[in-house]
């Protein structure tokens, strides 16, 4: 597969790129409410301008379309993107296949910072303001490096330390986050759905705070894969090779960080999908890290698309939070990396 | 040394549960005699005189105790018991959980508890030697004999007489209001801002019927599901009814939700607040809510 994939490159990334149109037309035509594809097609077409307005379409069926499903499928995909993407970079950075914004305490950190933020902000009524994003960020920051100087054990993180760590980090953030809650019971309900993670609340007005920001750090990202390459090797052969590894973590600590909580104020917390998803392309891209940070990206997207498509169908009109299937599928996966690399636990 | 600490500890805890014994109130017979009820759990209960202590562990049989005018007699109340306003005052007993110790301590000879209080719970203070009653009403008829038992039970029998056929009038005077149209609007009642809503089983969505509105959420199948954006959308209410208000809940926030202005409801600005206590709570007021819907619902009625 891998040699298939590096002979053809072209041949590979155009088919990432239908899978995700195929997968977010898919989430655009799935819904509680049934209609049919013709009728989903004739308002994409009619709304985007490509094709000629049809007569009959209902206001209530362009509305669904255009104002409830398509935001949210959007969302679901780059929410998807922005995790798998810092996933991939913690996992390089950490040089550890367990390393994920859910494991390392970065989105609990990210998730208490909005906490306060909401708190701060009492009367504001929505998330998709700056200072949530913001405060998200300092949290996944602030929670992301206590974890990383916590597990250090000489130049390395070795993975047992790591996940004690990013544990004993993330329950004290969420003891205290659950703390906020009891306090403040009105103001913050809505922040334990939020923490519940999933989309249901998606619209084009959130997306234009988050978007910038995912694709800016998306791109950013990709100045540092030469850096993430040589990291591979070890840091002390990353600074024979020129590379500023201080300076460098730094930098990339903060680029998972800022992914993670843009991603995570607007979806919430939803696991493992920065875990799974670096790792899948890893096994069709190799390690290296130009293909790995895209493929994890575009990967990432069409995940939690068909994740989020599951989760409002499946048992329709009932909505299953997308954190119960990311985890349903994640945490076998999971478990599945831990007893390849037990041989690691040595005492 | 551990000889010390263990003996210190039977002496304490020995001494805790004499404490205990003294505070269970001995059964005292008086001429009013025993009586007999079963309650909501199907269990049958002994009431052995006139109560004089009463502790309610549920907001509306607070509001139900004081309605039969025995507000004075309540000893302790359960957290959330905000009505009548002099429930405030009494001592509180908890919620989730309850402060089973506090509830001894108050010496209650009636205890009355609803289905948010646990059977456990309940059997945990029964083993303690209260008596409690347990009601569990599941419609508005029932929140009716619920008053009519908490009457017997408490000595107030004529006053909930009273009380319950002056609800009932109102109740009847209502139905018979609605009658007289034909219209039935499509009514979508929100929980809180991720859609939740009441369906068949809940008391919002009776009260939704009687009231003459066609609840959306009328083809469900649990008491409170949670509906999405786009079939709300789809169902396209005539009227929004939110119970939110004050967890921040707005008529603009709801009028901006993307998609919501092809709703007729947002497009008439036929968007209301509520006081969830009239419609969710089942007590007294429960025919207050009933009226306060319906006239949200078919103001020309009650004009």
């Amino acid at each position: 597969m891998r040699r298939i994939i590096s002979r053809h490159p072209r041949a590979t990334w155009g088919i990432l790129g239908v899978f995700l149109l195929g997968a977010v037309l898919l989430g655009t035509a799935g819904g509680a409410v049934p209609i049919p594809l013709e009728r989903i097609l004739a308002v994409l077409g009619q709304e985007l301008g490509v094709a000629d307005s049809v007569g009959d379409l209902s206001p209530q069926e362009v509305a669904i379309v255009m104002e409830v499903r398509l935001p949210r499928v959007i969302t679901a995909a780059v929410v998807g993107a922005g995790l798998a993407l810092a996933g991939a970079i913690f996992q390089g950075l950490l040089r550890n296949p367990l390393a994920d914004p859910y494991v390392i305490g970065t989105a609990a950190g990210a998730a208490l910072g909005a906490t306060l933020a909401i708190l701060a902000s009492t009367g504001l009524a929505t998330f998709g303001f700056l200072p949530v994003p913001a405060a998200a960020f300092l949290g996944a920051l602030l929670a992301v490096s206590i974890v990383y100087r916590i597990s250090l054990v000489g130049s390395r993180t070795p993975i047992i330390t790591l996940l004690l760590a990013g544990f004993a980090v993330s329950s004290v953030l969420t003891a205290v986050m659950a703390f906020l809650w009891l306090l403040n019971d009105v103001t913050l309900k809505r922040t334990i759905y939020w923490t519940m993670g999933g989309f249901s609340g998606s619209g084009w007005s959130k997306l234009a705070v988050v978007v910038p920001l995912l694709l800016g750090a998306g791109l950013v990202s990709r100045v540092f894969t030469a850096d993430l390459n040589a990291l591979l090797l070890g840091e002390e052969a990353a600074a024979h090779l020129g590379v500023e590894v201080e300076r460098r973590k730094l930098l990339l600590l903060a680029l998972g960080s800022l992914l993670t909580a843009a991603a995570v104020s607007i979806s919430g917390l939803i696991g493992f999908v920065g875990l799974i998803i670096p790792h899948s392309a890893r096994l069709l891209f190799g390690p290296e890290h130009r293909p790995l940070l895209p493929a994890s990206a575009l990967i990432g997207a069409i995940f939690l698309v068909l994740a989020d498509l599951f989760s409002r169908t499946l048992l329709a009109p009932q909505e299953i939070p997308v954190g119960i299937i990311t985890a349903l599928i994640g945490a076998p996966f999971f478990i599945y990396l831990l007893r390849s690399y037990k041989r690691e636990y040595s005492f | 040394m551990i000889r010390k600490i263990i003996l210190g500890w039977l002496l304490i805890s020995s001494l805790l549960l004499m404490g205990c014994a003294a505070a269970i109130p001995q059964p005292t017979p008086t001429p009013l005699g025993i009586l007999t009820i079963i309650d909501d759990a199907g269990r049958s209960v002994t009431i052995t005189g006139t109560p004089q202590r009463i502790v309610t562990l549920a907001p509306n049989l607070t509001e139900i105790v004081f309605a039969l005018g025995l507000g004075e007699r309540v000893v302790g109340v359960s957290d959330f018991s905000d009505y009548p306003p002099e429930a405030q005052n009494i001592q509180s007993v908890g919620g989730f959980p309850l402060n089973i110790e506090l509830i001894v301590s108050l010496e209650p000879d009636l205890v009355l508890a609803a289905g948010i209080t646990s059977l456990e719970d309940v059997a945990r203070l029964e083993e303690l030697g209260m008596t409690v009653l347990y009601l569990v009403p599941t419609d508005v008829e029932g929140i009716l004999d619920s008053i009519l038992t908490v009457g017997r039970a408490a000595g107030a029998e004529n006053e909930a007489e009273e009380l319950v056929s002056g609800l009932r009038a109102w109740l009847e005077e209502i139905k018979s209001r609605v009658a007289q149209t034909d219209s039935s609007p499509r009514v979508y009642y929100e929980i809180d801002a991720t859609l939740f809503t009441g369906g068949p089983g809940s008391f919002t969505h009776e009260l939704i019927t009687l009231a003459g509105g066609e609840n959306i959420a009328a083809g469900t199948t649990t008491p409170f599901p949670q509906l999405s954006a786009e079939e709300i959308i789809d169902a396209d209410p005539e009227i929004i009814i939110f119970s939110h208000a004050k967890y921040g809940g707005t008529v603009e926030e709801i009028a901006s939700r993307p998609g919501w202005d092809t709703i007729t409801a947002v497009q008439n600005g036929a968007i209301y607040p509520i006081d969830p206590d009239l419609v969710d709570r089942p007590g007294p007021r429960i025919i207050d809510g009933l009226e306060a819907l319906a006239r949200l619902i078919h103001p020309k009625l009650f004009e």
